[in-house]
């Protein structure tokens, strides 16, 4: 008790004593729970009393001391008590106390660790009534899965008489009759009738046909009944998700949920996927949706804003890659006010709540196995060594150079580079789980490993990974549970950032793989081997995540519930890259390999207590939780450069290396201290208001902007319990919900508001200090309003079921990097200008399409539209964002209006001779070229003649599942959707476009010639002197598709047959992902439009980085 | 029992001992008084928080080594590729030693073109760079100056960062300020002061930005240390910049009273006995008043590999060197069939035994003081100032193995055509001293710079638009250039 007196002093110093000390108080409250179970243990002694004619008060202490009850009773009541003679050996409490009060004129009651005395008090009338005729009726109502059912309705048929079933679902009905009938009925359950009986024990309600599972949603802090949610919150079909083989969750998200936007980054082993919930709210912050992984809050980017996440991507692992998809329970996305505001400041972009596989009853094992194959969806089409000869020769001529002597320095050679560094890559998955339950339901546990091995498809590219994941909760005493989650994971990349597949397409395939001296080849003064070559440098990077969290709950009454959490997560991702000697760029500069060392590590240490009040006042129900939380996020870097190093592949660590050519660190750190508060009432079952309130302190601003109030409120209206809608018996279910509230973002970086000063750069070999740019002492929070209108119905008797939902979402005080004065010594600053709005509709309904005998067909599709807007910008400019202007769409796409080819020289003559400036395009645009049209007519072509192309942003997007079962076989397929986006094809440009001297697609073969005019492709002319890559419409293109996603054919073997003692459940399947596109766009994939996350805000752009994958699997689970 | 300190401790406690009314409450007690005493301070306490590896403006100066290490900052950005690549290299490409190389692009284009638009990017680094180092200056001159000591490093300190902070101002003023006209009013934004928010600031008036260089030089020559090595700041280094802003500033006197000064007193500098050595010594040479050090490590920069990529000498300009000994060691060409052109003076050096694609830039190099003296003696016209001069031009001609002046050469437009070419030829393809020089000869009326650069058509072409994005961010407050708007 007296530690924290003995700590007090030495906590005020920081640093390391802290974090030991921090060390030492855990140690201390796990010891604390140790201490408080063992004394629980001693409470359920068994009683062993014997005794003649002694006093009641006697026995009781004897019962008291023994069992660790308390015994409390009005010396009033004792009075009336009789002497007991009694004799137990280890009788259970209940047993000891009835053979106690057996003929006593006294009773008494066991209230959680208290027996109370009282008087069987009952008038003489009643006493004869009650012995001759009615009875008290007690119960518990249970749903099929055993949970509670609280707020039933218990009714004595034919008669008023009726009660309400507590939060534990029990109910007790005084004076009914014992012939009565009682009517037990819940919404959305089948009533039940029976006979009354004085303890009816437990009743068991089945679900109405059809539906839906009564589950709980988790709604941050704690959880509703689905059927009593007021907010928009989208339910992942978790084991649907899990058909498709993924790395991580996000990518897996793609399809699954109305509302949620995926955009997976590339086709490498691992790749992240940018999510948007609702469109964007944010320009210079991270738009990714918050993660709170069961309870521990995770924000991508580490909530610095872009600067750190998009400039350290290929630095840093996503976290969501510490998560194995493969225990993932349930998945709750959060996407309105309602939901989002609990969040407060980081809630402004939706909340992805991720719940792991918990542990129950009888003890599982459960074992999976997959193996998948990989290769791309579409491959460029380059051209040979021969072919780019002439393709160069005439590009030379075209420009008016001389055609370089020295460019074929290999005789006879056509190197195919694609296929010397792709393979058909082979990756598997294995997973080991076991979980249970001991002790009736009283310790609850589960575990789980998995190691996952990715190959890519190009060579030297993979990702393994290998986690652990432990979870434990016990009822230690009656009343206080406490519970320990723990996840470890080891990532390992490999060829990250060595993975531009266009640039290793477009290699010169004149170029043999080793030169006549055994040497890797290159280009003259290239500056970088060859792609096979590359494919042996390290390009290593090793992420470690631990997430662990500990809580313990306490439940002083019935009502009341305390939770106090304490969660610690850490990441550290080291990158090792290392060039070879044998590099040509490493020769030139007469070095003997070059290594860059990068680590990052960031921890964020999390105290979260919340107190709960959830009772119901008959047909009231009150749900009221107040919490505070603290999170302390820490971030530090180290990076070293050396060089010189006497062996490549063994002496390359750095303690071998000849010099240490640079170095640098850097660190970071950030509190918010958070206050909220969150109210449910409802009005049997009809009416539904929600109100929730958060208050956050953050250090990301300056002394009077640090605080931030974000509230919200929700109703909704059951109508189809009101009686003139009950009539209509097709109608299972209708609600309307609404809500309004407010949330915030703060994904920027530390410390914008005051002028610091920091070290790091060099003058004559010391390290100087230097002002970080100018500060913005009022750099405020990004808040945004959020209004949603939404419907969920159900209709016969939920065989259609769906929601229907609008929103408005407004983001005031937009944080943007706008130029400042340049006098001061900085070009830009993080500012608070601008507004943006996004507006939408989503759309989700599936149904039982069929289901006769053992053929059934499940179906839902979800369907979403977004309009995202600039909306104002106060004076200041988006640069940052394509530089919108005020009203544009976000992810507007610009470029210039290609109007065909120049087909004679007569044409451009006319157009430079009617321009004022005697030029109408550029000096050297001759036929061949690209005619760009001239928007605003001043006779010549300049920067003000781009236009807005389009837009990034899909028309509308979805995904349609679909599930067919026939007995033990199953078919999935999930179809995947977008329209009316915009793409840049920058690969197209790039590739199909002829400048320099590199490999290009085979179409340039149909570039425009005086002999070959009829192509839409411009001349190939060395330099490109028109521009003709420019972006345009001839390469933004409509990025349209459907797509079939996943397949998963399934087989489960039913193991009544054989093995039924050790095998439950066996399941084998095969499945294919992205087995077809449906596009008319002409790149790898459509749906990789962007690799990072301004994409959806500044307009699609496709560069060829790792085309997608298509993916054969097949693997088994056997639970056992 | 527990110490409390946080208010939420004590409504927890509250709530704790609320349930606490009975006995049996005792060990939820327990388990909530021990998580209590976990709260204490550091899992409650986020807020209070310092950052980390980051000094405030506060503790940032606290005494001389603390100060040195600020001023160390600010001369780390004299490496900055602003400063050490773009400025020499869009200046050379303005004047008439240098084309624009492949990576130069449409930005370094526009200053070969003499036709700047106010949106080009390299335009707007320049400008930044200096800027940021007047602030960073003006930081070190503040805090230094309220420290109490009696350390004479003191006032070194403050004459270096005034004299850093002198030559900022003094490069944007003749770049993008009418410096050859006192009395127009468009000087630049001058600080005396950091920038401590976002407060746009409008241009002082020539003279008005004269007479604050002027002020930040004359502190420095009085305070500064004797010169030693390129790498800081000297009394001769300030003596050499005064005598160029008093050309600039067409004060012909002062101006060569301070250069006579700095080749009189230059203490342990010295002209290089051959012109080869200089490019070979880099900072290191004694010639060299101020430039900037570098090394394999963190002060590795791109100089060398950026003056192939971004520029390249001029033909015109390897022409115009026939016939000097200087043609070979400022322009080479690479081996055939290559036979590439090639800067002599910045050529890839090795440091350490490592190969670098690196080059210091010559910021004040002695033999340039020489000829500011000649040009400054010869215009002010009397006979024994024009003998003086061409003796002066004579001591460069000598050092570099050319062929002297004769002293038939003797009226004063003779000299100062003389004067100017030997400028081109001592200090071309090395800092674009000579496109400043076309632009100060032309406005004396001894050439028309058309004959050098067609596109000069008009005086607003003799210096470049202030950065767009700038003057819009600070509501037009600062007034565009004439013929830029």
């Amino acid at each position: 008790m007296n530690y924290s007196m003995l700590l007090a002093p030495l906590c005020k110093k920081r640093g390391l004593i802290t974090k030991t000390i921090l060390v030492m108080k855990l140690i201390v409250f796990l010891i604390a729970f140790t201490c408080l179970q063992v004394s629980a243990t001693g409470y359920a002694q068994k009683i062993s009393v014997t005794k003649k004619n002694a006093s009641l008060e006697e026995v009781l202490s004897a019962i008291e001391s023994q069992s660790g009850y308390t015994v409390l009773f009005n010396s009033n009541v004792l009075q009336r008590a009789k002497a007991v003679t009694i004799n137990l050996k280890n009788s259970s409490l209940t047993d000891a106390l009835d053979a106690v009060f057996a003929g006593q004129m006294l009773t008494y009651t066991i209230d959680n660790k208290s027996i109370v005395v009282k008087n069987k008090t009952l008038s003489l009338v009643d006493q004869a009534i009650q012995y001759f005729k009615a009875i008290d009726v007690k119960g518990v109502i249970l749903d099929e899965g055993g949970g509670p059912l609280p707020g039933a309705t218990v009714q004595v048929k034919g008669a008023k008489k009726m009660v309400f079933t507590n939060n534990k679902g029990e109910f007790t009905l005084n004076d009914v009759e014992e012939d009565a009938v009682l009517v037990i009925s819940y919404v959305g359950y089948l009533p039940k009738e029976l006979k009354a009986r004085k303890d009816l024990g437990a009743i068991v309600l089945k679900m109405a046909d059809g539906q839906l599972e009564e589950v709980n949603v988790a709604v941050g802090y704690g959880a509703v009944k689905k059927r009593d949610l007021t907010g928009a919150v989208s339910l992942v079909n978790v084991e649907e998700m899990q058909k498709q083989p993924a790395f991580s969750l996000d990518v897996a998200l793609a399809g699954r949920a109305p509302g949620v936007m995926v955009v997976k980054s590339s086709g490498a082993p691992g790749a992240d996927a940018s999510i948007r919930i609702r469109g964007a709210s944010s320009v210079f912050g991270v738009n990714e949706p918050l993660y709170v992984i069961d309870g521990v809050p995770i924000q991508m980017g580490q909530g610095n804003g872009t600067d750190l996440y998009r400039s350290t991507k290929s630095f840093q692992i996503s976290p969501l890659a510490a998560i194995n998809p493969d225990d993932i329970e349930r998945i709750d996305i959060l996407k309105d006010a309602s939901g989002t505001a609990i969040y407060g400041s980081r809630g402004a972009n939706g909340v992805i709540l991720v719940t792991t596989k918990k542990g129950k009853g009888k003890p599982t094992l459960t074992l999976s196995y997959q193996g998948m194959t990989d290769r791309f969806i579409k491959d460029f089409d380059m051209l040979t060594s021969d072919e780019l000869f002439q393709v160069a020769t005439q590009a030379y001529k075209n420009a008016g150079v001389t055609f370089p002597t020295d460019f074929l320095q290999y005789k006879n050679v056509s190197t195919d580079w694609r296929k010397l560094v792709t393979r058909n890559s082979y990756s598997n998955m294995l997973n080991l789980g076991l979980r249970g339950g001991l002790g009736n339901g009283q310790t609850n546990y589960s575990f789980s490993a998995s190691m996952n091995n990715q190959a890519g498809v190009i060579k030297g590219s993979n990702i393994d990974r290998y986690n652990i994941r432990g979870n434990i909760e016990s009822e230690v005493v009656k009343s206080v549970k406490a519970g320990a989650n723990v996840n470890y994971t080891k990532n390992i990349s490999n060829g990250a950032s060595s993975t531009y597949y266009y640039n290793i397409a477009s290699y010169r395939p004149d170029i043999p793989v080793f030169d006549k001296n055994g040497r890797y080849a290159t280009t003259i003064d290239s500056v970088q081997g060859n792609p096979v070559a590359k494919t042996l440098y390290t390009d290593k990077l090793t992420g470690d995540n631990l997430l662990a969290s500990l809580f313990a709950e306490a439940r002083p009454f019935e009502f009341l519930r305390l939770r106090s959490t304490l969660s610690y997560n850490q990441t550290d991702n080291v990158t090792i890259s290392y060039t070879p000697s044998f590099d040509p760029f490493e020769i030139r500069n007469g070095r003997k390999g070059s290594r860059k060392d990068n680590d990052m590590k960031f921890s964020s240490l999390i105290f979260d207590n919340t107190a709960t009040f959830d009772k119901f006042f008959g047909k009231h129900y009150v749900n009221a939780m107040v919490g505070a939380s603290f999170t302390s996020d820490r971030g530090s870097s180290l990076k070293l450069e050396s060089v010189n190093f006497p062996d490549d592949n063994i002496l390359n660590n750095l303690g071998s290396a000849g010099s240490i050519q640079s170095y640098a660190s850097g660190g970071t750190l950030s509190g918010l201290q958070s206050y909220f508060a969150r109210t449910n009432y409802n009005y049997n079952g009809k009416y539904y208001f929600t109100f929730t309130a958060r208050t956050d302190k953050s250090t990301k601003f300056g002394p009077n902007n640090q605080w931030a109030f974000f509230p919200s409120t929700a109703f909704s209206w059951r109508i189809s319990e009101e009686s003139f809608l009950k009539k209509y018996k097709w109608i299972s279910d209708l609600k309307l919900r609404a809500s309004t509230g407010k949330s915030g973002t703060a994904n920027l970086s530390d410390w914008l508001y005051s002028t610091f000063f920091s070290s790091g750069v060099f003058y004559n070999g010391q390290n100087g200090v230097t002002v970080e740019g100018v500060p913005n002492p009022s750099i405020r929070w990004e808040t945004t309003n959020q209004t949603d209108l939404g419907l969920d119905f159900a209709f016969l008797g939920n065989k259609i079921r769906g929601s229907v939902d609008v929103y408005r979402k407004y983001t005031k005080d937009l944080e943007l990097s706008v130029p400042i004065p340049f006098e001061t010594g900085s070009s830009r600053q993080t500012i608070n200008v601008g507004d943006i709005s996004n507006k939408g509709f989503e759309f989700v309904i599936g149904g039982d399409v069929v289901s006769q005998g053992k053929f059934k067909y499940t179906t839902d599709i979800n369907f979403n539209m977004n309009i995202g807007r600039l909306e104002k910008l106060n004076g200041g400019s988006a640069l940052a964002l394509n530089d919108l202007k005020e009203g544009d769409a976000l992810g507007s796409v610009f470029g210039y209006r290609v109007a065909g080819i120049f087909q004679t020289q007569a044409e451009i003559t006319a157009l430079n001779q009617a321009s004022p400036t005697k030029l109408y395009q550029s000096v050297k645009t001759a036929p061949g070229d690209f005619k760009f049209v001239d928007i605003n007519g001043d006779g010549r072509i300049s920067d003000s003649d781009r236009v807005k192309l389009g837009n990034a942003e899909p028309k509308f997007f979805g995904g349609w599942n679909h599930v067919l079962r026939y007995g033990g076989l199953e078919g999935s397929f999930l179809f995947y959707f977008a329209c009316g986006q915009k793409l840049q094809n920058g690969a197209k440009a790039s590739g199909g476009i002829y400048s320099s001297n590199k490999n290009y697609y085979r179409s340039i073969l149909n570039g425009w010639s005086e002999d070959n005019k009829n192509t839409d492709l411009p001349r190939n002319v060395y330099g490109d002197p028109n521009q003709n890559s420019r972006a345009s419409d001839y390469f933004i293109q409509d990025g349209s598709f459907l797509k079939l996603k996943n397949i998963q054919v399934a087989y489960y073997i039913n193991p009544a047959k054989w093995m039924k003692q050790q095998v439950n459940q066996i399941k084998l399947y095969a499945g294919v992902t992205n087995l077809f596109v449906l596009t008319k766009y002409d790149g790898p994939d459509p749906e990789i439009g962007t690799s990072t996350g301004s994409g959806l805000l500044a307009g699609g752009y496709d560069g060829g980085a790792y085309p997608s994958t298509r993916t054969f699997n097949f693997g088994f689970n056997i639970t056992f | 029992m527990v110490e409390l300190i946080h208010p939420q401790e004590h409504l927890i406690l509250a709530l704790t001992l609320l349930s606490n009314m009975k006995k049996r409450y005792l060990s939820y007690a327990t388990a909530f008084l021990f998580a209590l005493s976990l709260q204490a301070c550091s899992l409650v306490d986020v807020t209070t928080i310092e950052p980390p590896f980051k000094l405030s403006e506060e503790n940032v100066i606290t005494d001389i080594p603390s100060a040195n290490k600020v001023l160390t900052g600010a001369y780390a950005q004299l490496h900055s590729f602003s400063l050490i690549v773009d400025e020499p290299g869009v200046t050379g490409c303005m004047g008439i030693s240098f084309d624009v190389g492949s990576s130069g692009g449409p930005s370094y284009q526009q200053f070969a073109d003499n036709d700047v638009k106010p949106d080009n990017s390299t335009l707007a680094g320049i400008y930044t760079s200096w800027y940021y180092l007047v602030n960073l200056s003006s930081h070190v001159i503040e805090k230094t100056s309220l420290l109490s000591t009696t350390d004479p490093r003191k006032n070194e300190i403050l004459a270096e960062a005034s004299f850093l902070r002198a030559l900022s101002h003094f490069s944007i003023l003749r770049l993008y300020g009418q410096f050859y006209d006192i009395a127009s009013p468009y000087g630049i934004v001058v600080w005396d002061a950091p920038a401590k928010d976002i407060v746009p600031k409008p241009r002082s008036t020539v003279s008005e930005s004269y007479a604050q260089i002027e002020k930040d030089l004359k502190f420095a020559i009085a305070n500064a240390a004797q010169y030693s090595t390129a790498k800081f700041a000297s009394k001769q280094a300030a003596n050499m910049l005064l005598a160029k802003v008093y050309l600039y500033k067409r004060d012909y006197i002062q101006a060569a009273q301070y250069a006579a000064a700095t080749i009189d007193q230059r203490g342990n500098a010295k002209l290089e006995d051959k012109f080869a050595d200089v490019f070979t010594k880099w900072f290191n040479s004694k010639e060299a008043l101020l430039a900037p050090p570098f090394d394999d490590k963190n002060e590795r920069n791109n100089k060398a590999f950026a003056f192939r990529s971004y520029v390249l000498p001029k033909n015109s300009y390897f022409q115009l060197l026939a016939g000097d000994p200087r043609q070979s060691v400022t322009i080479y060409f690479t081996a055939p069939p290559g036979n590439l052109i090639r800067n002599g003076k910045f050529n890839n050096t090795s440091i350490n035994g490592q190969a670098l694609t690196a080059n210091t830039e010559y910021y004040l190099r002695l033999s340039e003081a020489y000829l500011i003296l000649a040009e400054a003696l010869i215009r002010n016209g009397n006979p024994a100032d024009l003998a003086k001069g061409r003796d002066m031009i004579n001591v460069i001609r000598a050092r570099a193995g050319a062929t002297l002046i004769l002293s038939s050469v003797q009226t004063k437009a003779e000299l100062l055509q003389a004067v100017l070419k030997e400028k081109q030829l001592e200090l071309g393809c090395e800092s674009g001293e000579e496109w400043y020089d076309l632009v100060r000869f032309s406005i004396e009326g001894d050439i028309n710079i058309v004959n050098y650069k067609p596109n000069v058509t008009s005086k607003t072409r003799y210096i470049v638009p202030i950065p767009i994005a700038s003057i819009k961010a600070g509501n037009n407050v600062v007034k565009q250039n004439p013929g830029y708007e």
